[in-house]
């Protein structure tokens, strides 16, 4: 026998050792940047925000939340999406006169 | 318990006959763990983001429309929804966009005649109450593009051609860019005289809501009261970035679809038939008077040797991927782009959910299609099985 089970089973538990302190650093890394989420917390409820910056070619990309439903066809229907960022933005959740209150899509 | 470990020994013994083929298959099942697990983490960090930072926005949004499309507002509708009963605080919003033809970015204008200190950075000679008298503070994205400093013009063609030159007051700190890169905040009455917007209309108003649980009741009084209205509630703005990441994170998995597809195929080929040596050794044992139980005990410890290694190489991959190189893989997909694109970190965590949906994916087809074949040829005779 070469007892291989033994660098085997050390291999798998350097590994799972490796994987556990991997989640702990991620989560120190969150702690550290606290006080920057903080912040921009309080400049989202002071300053009435209600979109992220990600994308901002086009209104529907820089505010889904607050626009049309048909916003990005507002050439002419069925327009061909012309913006990179608009073809992968998935339909915003707004309610209109039709659908009240009820969650988007 | 000293014979488990004797079968283990001889499942590694087994595996190392074959260091290519091990090494391969574990290295093609990590890189698609890897890939599931950070894909999963990625979508999952700024959805998590998106939502702990929207949670401060507003309770309720009311826009007007006409024609099916956007309005201004009058703002003598912030007195009426006042009266609601439930009802906070009602804040006419005015903002909009300007196209910048320099740099090819939209600026976002947004009126507001402060900005929170905590949010600036500071340096010499810089706003230092937060107020914006006759200025604009910008995002760091923004400065960053224009060269602009603090003391700097911008310039920003009105709703006529003419030009304003507001000074540069301050830069939001880089920090607050997921927010702000491309904003421009500037006292609401000169950011009316730019876009034309009389004093008794508003790009939208805000509404605060005291008790989260009113906020539907609240939102169907101001629609029945305004049939043009439209009213976006903060559960609608959590529900549109989760659909917009749940979207992004899907056109991935479904590419991903095909890299799982081809492993299932190598799997399952690998698995329904044993290699003659395999099927030769199965025999082997059994006629050295193994059972059927420690043959398949081996299958196990084989198929679950390869899979734990590869599963838990993938998640270290996949930690490695998103901790130290912001998950640039995803990135660009998952965050969207654009000229202005704000840089922010993502706060991978692995949780329960993201293990079990891995695990369930990598582990157990992987041992099961081991299985199947070796259980068919321990139940065998092990005469036949060697003639054959």
């Amino acid at each position: 026998m070469t007892r291989g089970y033994r660098i085997v089973i050390a291999l798998v538990l350097l590994e799972a050792v490796t994987v556990a302190a991997l989640s702990v650093a991620g989560s120190a890394a969150s702690r550290v940047d606290d006080q920057a989420r903080q912040s921009n917390r309080r400049l989202v409820r002071e300053m009435l925000l209600t979109d992220l910056a990600l994308s901002t070619g086009t209104s529907y990309c820089r505010h889904p939340s607050q626009t049309d439903l048909f916003a990005p066809y507002g050439d002419h229907p069925s327009a061909i999406e012309h913006f990179p960022a608009g073809s992968i933005m998935a339909p915003p959740a707004v309610s209109t006169p039709s659908t009240a209150t009820g969650p988007g899509p | 318990m000293r014979r488990h470990l004797r079968i283990l020994d001889f499942a590694i013994a087994n595996l190392r006959r074959r260091p290519a083929k091990f090494l391969v298959v574990v290295l093609v099942y990590s890189i698609l763990v890897a890939a599931l697990a950070s894909l999963m983490m990625f979508v999952d960090a700024v959805r998590r983001e998106a939502r702990s930072l929207l949670d401060g926005s507003p309770e309720i949004i009311v826009q007007s429309l006409r024609g099916g499309r956007h309005e201004l507002i009058p703002v003598e509708r912030a007195d009426a929804i006042r009266a609601i009963r439930g009802v906070g605080s009602v804040t006419p919003r005015v903002w909009g966009y300007s196209y910048d033809p320099p740099t090819g970015a939209t600026l976002t204008f947004w009126g507001a005649e402060s900005v929170p200190d905590e949010s600036l950075a500071f340096e010499d000679q810089e706003l230092s109450s937060g107020e914006l008298v006759g200025g604009c503070v910008i995002g760091s994205g923004l400065a960053d593009l224009r060269f602009l400093g603090v003391g700097d013009r911008l310039p920003v063609k009105g709703y006529d051609g003419s030009l304003f030159a507001p000074k540069v007051v301050g830069i939001f700190e880089s920090s607050s860019s997921i927010l702000t890169n491309d904003l421009v905040v500037w006292p609401t009455d000169d950011l009316r005289r730019v876009f034309a917007i009389d004093p008794a209309l508003a790009t939208d108003l805000a509404v605060e809501i005291h008790n989260r649980n009113e906020i539907d009741t609240v939102a169907a009084k101001i629609l029945d009261r305004w049939p043009d209205a439209r009213v976006i509630t903060r559960d609608q703005i959590f529900a549109t970035y989760d659909a917009a990441f749940d979207w992004r994170g899907g056109l991935w998995a479904a590419f991903m679809a095909c890299c799982v597809a081809a492993f299932a195929i190598l799997v399952w080929d690998k698995g329904t038939g044993l290699s003659a040596e395999e099927y030769r050794t199965i025999g082997l044992l059994r006629a050295t008077g193994w059972k059927s139980r420690e043959v398949m005990e081996l299958r196990v410890f084989e198929g679950g040797l390869v899979s734990l290694v590869a599963f838990l190489t993938g998640l270290i991959i996949a930690q490695i991927h998103l901790i130290c190189f912001d998950g640039f893989v995803f990135a660009r997909v998952i965050k969207g782009w654009s000229v202005l694109f704000p840089s922010f970190e993502i706060v991978p965590v692995l949780d329960l959910p993201t293990l079990l949906i891995c695990g369930s994916l990598s582990l157990v087809p992987y041992i099961a299609a081991n299985l199947v074949p070796s259980w068919k040829a321990s139940v065998t005779d092990p005469d036949s099985v060697l003639r054959s």
